[in-house]
């Protein structure tokens, strides 16, 4: 069953945030990895009140199977991803 | 001549009331502030109050929620005052058993002794002379008493309104509010037109004192204030004087002593939630504890905007968790347990048990709200784990840290809820991972909430990672029982 306050990204959507993450070489914080599959995006900015109105969270999953915590994000605003 | 009088028994109920109606008026103002709006419909959908004692106005663009909604009324009209709904509480439901003993005894006593006639027409001629009666007042005249007796018709239907009418509707419309009693009989709740309607009732029924007690007064300056003090006072009117001086010092002690517990809640609260709370949560749990849920509301009833009270986690922690799904989520259960586990959420899932209830919601604040909730029926966790026999206590550790996450709540740290083990064993005491049929909302509690449908809503904590056995629950926090006991001076055992 699909959590419904979670978003699944379109490819030009998913294209933006793996530019943003070569841009700024973000890697595993556990592990180093690379290799950070983009998964859907969490709108924080209603129901997190230290959050911005636009903020989301875009889930990120390290490929390495070893990595002792594969599950990260990044936060971005609306903006930096969604299509205009 | 009265061949009633005022024997000495019901001149000591007389002042005795007095002072308990306006320590129950007072905390009763108390709890309306808390939620100060007042619905028609179960679901306490915002915006379709149809009174409401606030000007506050609440954000669209953010989450907010029933704590933001709180007002701070002032100790004149509330006790204690400045928002502390928890000895509001206790005041209220403390003075309630001391209310109804004195009315029960005060009701037996007028029957035994026959008074009950001063009261309870006997013929409905009465009814055309309390009309030809309140036309005399209206022309600025007092109508003569009825013969024998201490009243005018109208006086005499008025307290016998007050006796038999409104008081017994108060006692009820209170109970009426119980989530206990309500998950118990349903059936009781729908005899007053559901949860929000006898809240409302509730409220005409303070309007109703307080209009009784005003024209009360008045009347008593319109026949006299001394001789008619001098009756309740002496048990004769020959000293008008005399009850001229000494109803001042009853009024001024009334006046006293609301003010000595109004300054002792609000500098000693925790003193007086032990003191207060040793009597209350003693009846309570005998009265109210083995009412087991029984409820089953048809899925239409389902509020379509469940109201919350509380914000979830805001951690990046528990931010990555949820989009990911919860699947970096870990539930421990561990403390007296033959058998500790580590659970994820596919694991609760896949335990072979999973029931749904549609229930309604009490929050302890008096709104009301109808969902379905589904998850794993807490004895079967209990089954899995095995409490050991030194057991008693179950605490439910959240991730939600009221310091950071909750700007409208004094306290910090992470909030917790203990319930004793034998709550765990009612039928519908649930870990809910699901609301309405979907994953369980951030804002309820995702991944992971308690569901106790005969307690009040914040017993079940929300957003749980953690549940541990105890022998004792004062081991943890400030030892009263969770976070809101510790903080805001709650009631462990709320079955009202
Ligand atoms: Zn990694």
């Amino acid at each position: 069953m699909a959590r419904p306050e979670v978003m699944p990204l379109g490819g030009s959507q998913r294209e933006r945030v793996r530019a943003r993450l070569r841009s700024e070489h973000t890697v595993c914080r556990a592990c180093g990895g690379v290799d950070l599959v983009i998964g859907d995006a969490l709108f924080l900015g209603f129901v997190f009140h230290s959050e911005p109105t636009d903020a989301y969270m875009i889930g990120l999953t390290c490929a390495n199977p070893s990595c002792p915590a594969r599950y990260t994000g990044i936060r971005l605003r609306a903006r930096e991803f969604l299509d205009r | 001549m009265d061949v009633y009088g005022f024997p000495a028994w019901l001149r000591v109920e007389h002042w005795i009331n007095a002072l308990f109606i306006t320590l129950m008026v007072r905390s009763g103002i108390e709890i309306l502030a808390t939620h100060p709006k007042l619905y028609g419909r179960d679901d306490s959908r915002p915006g379709s109050e149809w009174a409401r004692f606030t000007r506050k106005t609440m954000p669209k663009d953010k989450l907010y929620d029933t704590l933001d909604e709180e007002e701070s009324y002032s100790p004149i009209i509330s006790l204690p005052g400045h928002r502390n709904l928890g000895m509001g509480r206790h005041w209220h439901f403390f003075v309630a058993i001391g209310w109804v003993l004195a009315g029960v005894t005060y009701v037996a006593l007028l029957f035994a002794t026959g008074q009950w006639r001063r009261y309870i027409p006997t013929s409905w001629g009465i009814l055309p002379q309390a009309w030809h009666d309140l036309l005399t007042y209206l022309s600025f005249r007092l109508p003569p008493h009825l013969p024998g007796e201490p009243f005018d018709a109208l006086q005499k239907l008025a307290y016998a309104l007050v006796i038999f009418v409104l008081a017994p509707v108060a006692i009820l419309s209170g109970l009426a509010q119980s989530p206990a009693v309500d998950a118990r009989f349903p059936w009781f709740l729908r005899l007053w037109g559901g949860r929000q309607r006898v809240r409302s009732l509730h409220f005409f029924v303070l309007l109703a004192f307080l209009a009784f007690t005003a024209v009360h007064l008045l009347m008593l300056a319109v026949w006299g204030w001394g001789r008619e003090n001098s009756l309740m006072i002496f048990g004769h009117g020959d000293a008008p004087v005399g009850g001229l001086w000494v109803s001042l010092v009853i009024i001024a002690a009334i006046i006293g002593v609301n003010i000595a517990v109004t300054v002792w809640s609000l500098r000693r609260p925790r003193m007086v939630q032990r003191v207060l709370g040793a009597v209350v949560m003693a009846l309570r749990r005998a009265l109210l504890r083995p009412a087991t849920s029984h409820q089953h509301y048809p899925k239409a009833a389902v509020a379509a905007q469940h109201r919350v009270n509380g914000k979830p986690p805001d951690s990046d922690t528990y931010k990555i968790m949820a989009v990911h799904d919860f699947a970096p989520w870990r539930l421990t259960v561990g403390g007296l347990v033959e058998n500790p586990v580590v659970l994820t959420l596919e694991d609760l899932r896949a335990l072979n048990t999973r029931q749904s209830q549609c229930v309604l919601h009490h929050c302890i604040q008096g709104w009301s709200s109808v969902g379905e909730w589904t998850g794993l029926p807490l004895r079967d966790l209990l089954d899995l784990v095995r409490p050991l026999p030194e057991a008693r206590y179950i605490c439910f550790l959240t991730m939600q840290d009221n310091g950071r996450d909750e700007p409208s709540a004094p306290g910090e740290g992470h909030f917790y809820e203990i319930i004793d083990l034998e709550l765990a064993h009612h039928p519908q005491t649930l870990l809910a991972y699901e609301m309405n049929g979907e994953p369980l909302p951030i804002e309820h509690g995702a991944p992971l909430r308690l569901r106790l449908e005969n307690q009040l809503g914040f017993k079940m904590a929300k957003w749980i990672h953690d549940i541990e056995f105890l022998s004792d629950y004062r081991l943890v926090g400030d030892g009263m029982g969770g976070w809101r006991e510790d903080n805001v001076h709650f009631d462990m055992e709320v079955g009202i």
